[in-house]
Parts: C-alpha cells; sequence; structure tokens
C-alpha cells in the first residue's frame, strides 16, 4: 500500500519529441486511478517511468516518501499486468505464480504460502497444476493478475490488461479487477484506451492528450464538467454532440444560435464570461441524452426545440439511439427512451434540447467557457 | 546442476521411492523430495571412506557416483533392500548421461557463438550443424536484447525458462549485456504479412514477459534466414537495427531490420558528409536559436500532416500563435516550414543532427 507522487514529470527524447510534460498527480493510497487517452498520448509512457522500465528526463516520481527515480524496476515494489500474459508455456499455473518469488530467492514455504494465497483470492485454486495452453482467455488472465498478486507490492500497474479479451469477457474482467482492488486494498494505477473502462472502474480518471494531462477528475465529474472539447468528446459513448454556433445576448438572456434554431440558455449562462461573447462563435456541446423526442418535454421547451430528418433508429433494448440531421448539413445523434420514441426512419422529428446539461466551448482554443 | 534437478523431477514419477543427489561434502543438491534440497545428510563422510561403491546405513543406501575418474556425486534411496542398489545404478547411469549431454550442450552453444560471430568457416557449418544435431535448413530469426548489467543474469534465467523448448528457440549470453534468441522460424510461410506479424508477435512477447519481471530492455530484431549458417546475418542485421534504433528511435522498445526507414539510410552516411549537410541546412548553428516550444511547435506541426489549425488545437494555442512561432523559424532558419520542400529538409537535418549529436556523446553511454 502506498501514495504516488509525480512531480513536474518529463519524457523527453533527443530531437525534441514530447511524449509527456509536465506530468503532475498525487495518488492517495489505495487509490484506483485510470490513466486513459488515445494511442500516443503518452499514458504507457508516464506509466512505464513509474515502473522503471523508462528513465524519466526531468521531475520526480515518488513512492510514498521514496523518491525512485533511480531504483532499479525490480527493487520499486511494484508488479505489472500487461495485455500480453507473458505465461511460461511449459510452466503449470502454479510455477508461473511462484516464478518471480523464484528469482527474488524467497523461501519454498513462503512461495507456497504466496501462490496458495493469491489462488484462493482468485479462485484457481484448481487450476494450478494446469499449463496455460489447458486454460481459456478469463482464466490465463487471472493467472497473469495471480502472478502480480504473490509479489504483494505496494503498487499494482496495469497496462490494457483487458484488451486481449472478447466483449463479454472483457466486462466480466472489468468487475473482477475492481473487485480485486476493494479486497488488496492496494494502490492501482491502470492504462486504457478505452474510456467505458476508465469511466466504470477508477476512483479518478486522468485525461491525456499528446503527452499533457488534460483533466484529473472523478468519473461523474469528467462527465459532467469537461473542461475542453478533447475530454468532452472522449468520455461518454456515444460522444457529445458539437454544434458551431453563436452566442446571441437579449437584455439578460442568452441565447444560441445555429442553422437558424435559437436556443434560449438557463439563467446561470448569463455570466460575464459569456454575455461578452455576444456575437461570437462558440462551439455548443450537446450529449445525446439531452436530446429528446419525448412530446411532453418538447411542448414544454419551445425555446429548446426545432425539427430534424431522422437517419437512422438504432434499437438497443434499454435506450435508443437516433442519428438524425438538421436542416440537411448537421449531424445529431440522439439517446432517447425506447418506451415513448416514435420516431421513424425517413420521417422528420421534433426534438428539445435539456439546456440544463449543455456545454459551452471557446471556438480557438476549445477550453469550456464556464468552468 | 539444472540436469540433475531435471532428472530428479522425472524419477519422482516414476520411481516408488524417494531419491536424492549429493555432493562428497553431504550437500543434497538435488532430491525427489524437494523439501530435503540444500540440507546436508551427516552420513556423506562414512560413505566417501568405505571403499565400496554402495553403503547402507540408518534406513537408507548410498552409491557414489564417478564422472572420468574422480567421484563427484552419491546417490541415495530410502530402504536397504537388495533391489533398490538396482534403482541407484539405473539412477547414476541415467545422471551420468544428462550430464554428458550438458557437456554437449556447452559445446554446441560455443559452435552456435562463432556462427554468430563469424569464427567458423563456412564450409565446417554445415557438417557441425549435424554433428551438433541442429537442424540446418530451418529458417530462423535472431534477436539482440540489451539489458543492463544487474538484471542481466535475471533477464538470462526468465527467457530460458520462456523458451525452455531448445528445438523452438536457443537463448545464449554474449556478454554481461546483451543476450541472444535464436528463434526457429520454420512455421511461418512465405508471405510477407505473416512474416510481418511473426516478428512483431515474437518479438513484443519477449519484450512483455521481461517487463512483467522489472527488466527493462531493448531489443533488436534480425531478418529471417533461410538456414543456419546466415544467423551471422540475422545477427549484424540485428545489431544495426538495435543501434539505429537508439538514435532514431529512442521512443519505442522494439527496432527492427525491416523497419529502419530514414535512419538506415542516415545512419551509413559518413559523420564528416554529414557536418556538411548541418552547416548548409543550418548555418551558424540556427538551429539551436529555437527555444524548446518551437522545437514542439515543429514537432506537432509534422505530425499534424503541416496542419496548421490541428497543430494549435493540439497545442492549445492561438493560431496566430502558431503562425508566429513559425515565421520565427523562417527568421532563424531560413526555413518556412508551410512549405513541403523545406519541411523535408528541415526534417531530415534535424534526424542529422541527432545522429551527428549521438556521434559526439560515444556510442555506448545507454542500454542499448
Amino acid at each position: 500500500m502506498a501514495s504516488l507522487s509525480f512531480q513536474h514529470v518529463y519524457k523527453k527524447y533527443e530531437g525534441g519529441v514530447v511524449a509527456v510534460s509536465d506530468f503532475n498527480l498525487e495518488v492517495a493510497d489505495k487509490e484506483f486511478v485510470i490513466l486513459v487517452g488515445p494511442s500516443g498520448c503518452g499514458k504507457s509512457t508516464t506509466l512505464r517511468m513509474l515502473a522503471g522500465l523508462e528513465n524519466i528526463s526531468e521531475g520526480e516520481i515518488y513512492i510514498e516518501d521514496r523518491l525512485i527515480n533511480d531504483v532499479l524496476p525490480k527493487d520499486r515494489d511494484i508488479a505489472m499486468v500487461f495485455q500480453n500474459y507473458a505465461l511460461y508455456p511449459h510452466m503449470t499455473v502454479y510455477d508461473n505464480m511462484a516464478f518471480a518469488l523464484k528469482l527474488r530467492k524467497m523461501s519454498k514455504d513462503e512461495i507456497k504460502r504466496r501462490v496458495t494465497e493469491a489462488a484462493k483470492i482468485l479462485e484457481i485454486e484448481h487450476l494450478l497444476q494446469r499449463k496455460p495452453k489447458a486454460l481459456s482467455g478469463g482464466q490465463r488472465q487471472r493467472v497473469a493478475l495471480g502472478r502480480a498478486i504473490v509479489r504483494d507490492p505496494k503498487v499494482f500497474l496495469m497496462d490494457e490488461p483487458l484488451s486481449n479479451l472478447d466483449a463479454k469477457l472483457r466486462v466480466q474482467m472489468r468487475v473482477e479487477i475492481t473487485k480485486l482492488h476493494h479486497r488488496l486494498k492496494t494502490t492501482f494505477v491502470y492504462v486504457t484506451h478505452d474510456q467505458t473502462e476508465a469511466m466504470t472502474m477508477g476512483t479518478r480518471i486522468v485525461v491525456m492528450k499528446d503527452g499533457f494531462i488534460q483533466q484529473v477528475d472523478s468519473p461523474t465529474e469528467l462527465y459532467d464538467n469537461p473542461v475542453n472539447t478533447f475530454v468532452a468528446g472522449f468520455i461518454g459513448m456515444p460522444p457529445m454532440n458539437f454544434i458551431e454556433g453563436l452566442i446571441a445576448v437579449e437584455g439578460s438572456d442568452v441565447y444560441v444560435t445555429f442553422e437558424n434554431i435559437s436556443v434560449k440558455l438557463p439563467e446561470r449562462y448569463a455570466v460575464e464570461e459569456v454575455m461578452e461573447r455576444d456575437g461570437q462563435q462558440v462551439i455548443f456541446g450537446v450529449r445525446p441524452e439531452a436530446l429528446t423526442d419525448e412530446t411532453t418535454f418538447v411542448s414544454d421547451h419551445p425555446e429548446a426545440s426545432f425539427v430534424a430528418d431522422v437517419d437512422v433508429v438504432e434499437l438497443l433494448g434499454a435506450e435508443t439511439y437516433l442519428y438524425v440531421t438538421v436542416n440537411g448539413s448537421l449531424p445529431l445523434t440522439c439517446r432517447v427512451d425506447p418506451t415513448t420514441s416514435q420516431s421513424v426512419v425517413g420521417e422528420s422529428v421534433d426534438l428539445a434540447i435539456d439546456t440544463n446539461r449543455v456545454h459551452l466551448f471557446d471556438k480557438d482554443t476549445e477550453q469550456s467557457i464556464i468552468s | 546442476m539444472e540436469e540433475i534437478k531435471k532428472c530428479m523431477r522425472q524419477a519422482k514419477l516414476i520411481l516408488p521411492k524417494n531419491v536424492g543427489v549429493m555432493d562428497t561434502n553431504g550437500l543434497i543438491v538435488a532430491a525427489t523430495n524437494e523439501e530435503i534440497d540444500g540440507t546436508t545428510d551427516s552420513s556423506a563422510r562414512a560413505v566417501m571412506l568405505s571403499e565400496d561403491m554402495f553403503s547402507s546405513t540408518s534406513g537408507k543406501t548410498y552409491m557414489k557416483i564417478a564422472i572420468g575418474e574422480q567421484i563427484k556425486y552419491i546417490i541415495f534411496i530410502d530402504g536397504i533392500e537388495p533391489e533398490v542398489r538396482i534403482y541407484l545404478e539405473l539412477l547414476a547411469q541415467w545422471i551420468k548421461s544428462a550430464i554428458k549431454e550438458r557437456g554437449t550442450d556447452a559445446d554446441r552453444e560455443l559452435f552456435t557463438k562463432n556462427v554468430l560471430l563469424e569464427n567458423e568457416l563456412p564450409g565446417d557449418i554445415p557438417l557441425k550443424a549435424r554433428e551438433y544435431k541442429i537442424d540446418y535448413s530451418t529458417p530462423r530469426l535472431v534477436m539482440v536484447i540489451r539489458t543492463l548489467e544487474d538484471e542481466a543474469i535475471d533477464a538470462l534465467e526468465v527467457l530460458q525458462n520462456y523458451y525452455s523448448d531448445a528445438s523452438y528457440a536457443s537463448v545464449l549470453a554474449m556478454d554481461e549485456t546483451t543476450l541472444i534468441i535464436i528463434l526457429n522460424a520454420a512455421r511461418v510461410d512465405s508471405s510477407e504479412k505473416e512474416r510481418d506479424q511473426f516478428i512483431e508477435d515474437a518479438s513484443k512477447a519477449v519484450l512483455d514477459v521481461l517487463n512483467n519481471e522489472s527488466i527493462s530492455v531493448y531489443i533488436g530484431v534480425g531478418s529471417i534466414v533461410p538456414v543456419f549458417q546466415n544467423i551471422s546475418k540475422s545477427y549484424r542485421d540485428a545489431m544495426l537495427a538495435l543501434r539505429v534504433g537508439k538514435v532514431f528511435e529512442q521512443d519505442r522498445f522494439i527496432s527492427r531490420y525491416d523497419k529502419l526507414g530514414l535512419g538506415r539510410l542516415i545512419y551509413q552516411l559518413p559523420p564528416t558528409l554529414c557536418q556538411m549537410f548541418i552547416d548548409e541546412v543550418f548555418p551558424n548553428e540556427a538551429y539551436g536559436t529555437l527555444d524548446e516550444d518551437t522545437i514542439t511547435t515543429i514537432e506537432s506541426f509534422f505530425a499534424n500532416n503541416l496542419n496548421g489549425s490541428e497543430t494549435s488545437r493540439e497545442l492549445y494555442v492561438h493560431r496566430n500563435t502558431l503562425v508566429y512561432r513559425l515565421d520565427k523559424v523562417k527568421r532563424n532558419t531560413g526555413l518556412d516550414l508551410r512549405s513541403f520542400d523545406d519541411a523535408v529538409l528541415f526534417k531530415m537535418a534535424s534526424m542529422v543532427r541527432v545522429y551527428l549529436d549521438y556521434l559526439s556523446r560515444g556510442k555506448d553511454n545507454m542500454i542499448r
């Protein structure tokens, strides 16, 4: 169990490439932190610097109060789980789990105790004498986790550990890893490019892009209050709709206009940061669930309603996605209630925006206008 | 000692009694009952003093084993009845064969190293390969693993365990920081795609298995060669990939000989020619006048295919800031990066500059 501290950490290469820029993060003991972002954003590099598999160009990393910049990876008291399980094909599950401990010249009794204990936690006691080729994908993943658990590390590092699994197993293992975190009460740092994994597993999420931290927050905060269009578009599925609009101020009322539609924003938008943009272009962010075709809501909110053409209707059981076009040029995605929606492909539909759940971003910097 | 341990592991599955092997001082080096491994048997002295090959005491029967002319080990078995001596004699033959085989393994390893380093006469290689039971005509791929001195022994042990099937791969230690994997590529067909995938998977697996044990490494991957004699070529290719990767692909842990790109070209150029090129493109050390923000901007501008809007968005700077920085580059270097020709020149010159920096730093200051 340990806290982590990243202080102004950089990863730079000769020739000017900067993989990680000014990375600052405090991770509390027993926290489950997720680093998420697209390929090349620096999340794996950050994890590898923490693991000692990559040098730190600038800055300092602490595990508890110990500066670990120059500590060998094997002496950092961490354990890693990768996408590739890297199991020893000719060894039994027991020997696979025991191998790292044998390398560290641990006594046989202690090895046996730790392997048995880890196998019990992961419910793989019955598999200990099998070889990897006789295991399913999920079982192999458990063995890979077991190899990390037996080391009894202060910090668990996981780099896309579920990427090799099929969709159904991934969901199952997601739950297993979350349960494991609760059970082991240890600090977890988990890297993924999958925003669903990030949202469902982490206590805190670090969103990265091009080596920079974009936002560090709880899943709910990230979803409800993204600091820029990147975070807003990356977190949430289907992604947020981005509409280029114009701010129009009339007295104390603020409107966003787009495609000859004028949507009145709630009172909380009547603030200086927005009012001073009268006549300026902004990016109007609307999550799919903030667009509804529910007739009562539409008729109750004429100041935020408009007509669109339905291109595609996707029925997913608990919800329905409508892919619509406004004025033949603006595509939008809506998440609606299948029990009330009457939208039909090829016909027009009356939609309304729940303006309490919209976002405004600066068109140039793409940063949120209201924090 | 590993061969004796292996014998004991197999004997455990066959023999109905506990058996073990100790050195002449009584230190048990391997036994079917692993609990007594590493302990000392006080009867060893008496057994060694006895003139007989067999001795019995404390419910056990002992037998001395000579390797060559010298007694090297004592084997023992639970029980003193006459038939246990037959077990011991069989076990002694087994262990002697295993030790002899081990000697052959060492010779085979030395021969393989000599082939890699081109210290064998080409005409001798097929004959010696047959002598050492090496399949001459199997396609192979060589990977060079560079690690820290402190981690090399662990890395060797990890890889030897990962590739425990000798017919699939051989793992050799070349020096205190360099390991070699010679991988059997017989199952790869001739299609470019499959060869590419094979190399990708094999090198990634090595990286992951070593990283998983907290061992940091760089891997140079050679090319697949058709016969054993050509492993020296694959080795040379892997070493070159490692060196070129060190200069031009610092953010990667695996460098493949077949994917070196522009780095392959620049690495072959003489330093004087490189310096002339730099003096021409960046006169008066013009590159050095660019600050860190500007260099980051240039990298991002290139990564975004010279698209200004994308670059300013990516860097969270106003487009005017980007234009200002690009104008500054033009002022300082005379190169307008918005023009494709100038952008190519700048990119190549900055790579050449990295290469010259590497030469001036000294070649072996990193783990690869």
